[in-house]
């Protein structure tokens, strides 16, 4: 039976993506929508992992209802499995979190139960 | 197959091309769509509306639900929750949307739940980081980090720490859930639905109206 599986992407870094121009201090905000932005083809073959939210967008939406990835977990930097920092993968952290967030949003452990 | 997709942040950056590109690509999927401001005042969503005028009535909805959220400008922000604003929209409110959806995916099909994750999560690894993430002894410091800045002094730098450590744990908790959920394989319920990405509102619970 087909499983529900969590999978937590890394789409890269954006360069035409709003983000950096909100909340974000002057230089910012510039270097964003002046150079980031515009150059982004150029900056691109500088560090590859610098892509544009057109192209995010299709890995993301292909992760998440493609057969060919059915059944995937864990972390994923663009369409490849990969491996998160050693803190991220601290079990005993990791279990430490998930009940602690359960407290943060009032969801009693018993609740998850009846799921 | 077919299902519904369900994607917060509808009007973003990001989503906007998602979305256009899921309509276009996926043709038995709908798409339930989450933005902060779900009126015509706001610029972002008449941008999404424009992607989907393109497609035929019914193949997407909109409805108002907050979302992603970070400042890198001012001190701590608090919620009416009393936390961090950061680490509640960027964490706890997948948190709180995501269990509470898990009984609507169909059983006997499975799903996916996507989160948006990010090197910042690692140390030295975002040029943008001035203080490593990490996560700290006394967990509640997550949602109420100090109000009163450090020695650093430095907004940006602390602002984009809450960023990174919501990033952090959202990635934690992600490795939780997949435990979790291969503990729990029987899900019953109606639809498939997909979470993207994050968001919330009053007394952590979600409240969503359609438009």
């Amino acid at each position: 039976m087909p499983d529900v599986t969590a999978v937590a992407i890394d789409p890269g870094k954006l360069s035409d993506s709003r983000a950096l121009r909100i909340n974000t201090p002057t230089t910012i905000y510039y270097l964003s929508k002046f150079i980031i932005g515009p150059f982004g083809p150029l900056l691109r073959l500088i560090d590859p992992t610098m892509r544009t939210v057109a192209q995010a967008a299709v890995d993301v939406i292909d992760l998440a209802v493609n057969e060919a990835y059915q059944g995937e977990r864990g972390y994923f930097i663009s369409l490849k499995k990969d491996t998160s920092s050693p803190e991220s993968n601290d079990e005993r952290k990791q279990d430490l979190i998930w009940f602690k967030s359960l407290g943060w949003v009032g969801i009693k452990p018993e609740k998850l139960q009846r799921m | 197959m077919s299902g519904t997709v369900l994607i917060t942040a509808a009007n973003g950056s990001l989503a906007i091309p998602a979305v256009h590109y899921l309509l276009s690509t996926y043709a038995n999927y709908h798409a339930l769509l989450t933005v902060r401001d779900d009126s015509d005042a706001d610029g972002n969503t008449r941008r999404l509306r424009a992607v989907l005028s393109c497609f035929p009535p019914g193949r997407a909805s909109i409805w108002q639900l907050d979302h992603y959220y970070w400042n890198l400008v001012d001190e701590v922000e608090l919620t009416t929750d009393g936390f961090d604003k950061t680490f509640q929209v960027s964490h706890l409110a997948h948190v709180a949307l995501i269990l509470d959806l898990l009984p609507s995916f169909r059983p006997h099909e499975g799903g996916r739940i996507i989160l948006l994750s990010s090197d910042a999560h690692w140390p030295g690894k975002n040029a943008l980081a001035k203080i490593d993430p990490g996560i700290p002894e006394d967990l509640d410091r997550l949602v109420k980090p100090p109000v009163a800045p450090e020695p650093l002094n430095d907004n940006f730098a602390l602002g984009f720490q809450r960023y990174a450590n919501a990033k952090l744990v959202m990635l934690m908790w992600m490795y939780a859930l997949n435990r979790f959920l291969q503990k729990v394989r029987h899900i019953p319920d109606c639809r498939r639905s997909v979470a993207y990405s994050l968001t919330f509102c009053r007394k952590r619970k979600c409240r969503m109206s359609p438009r």
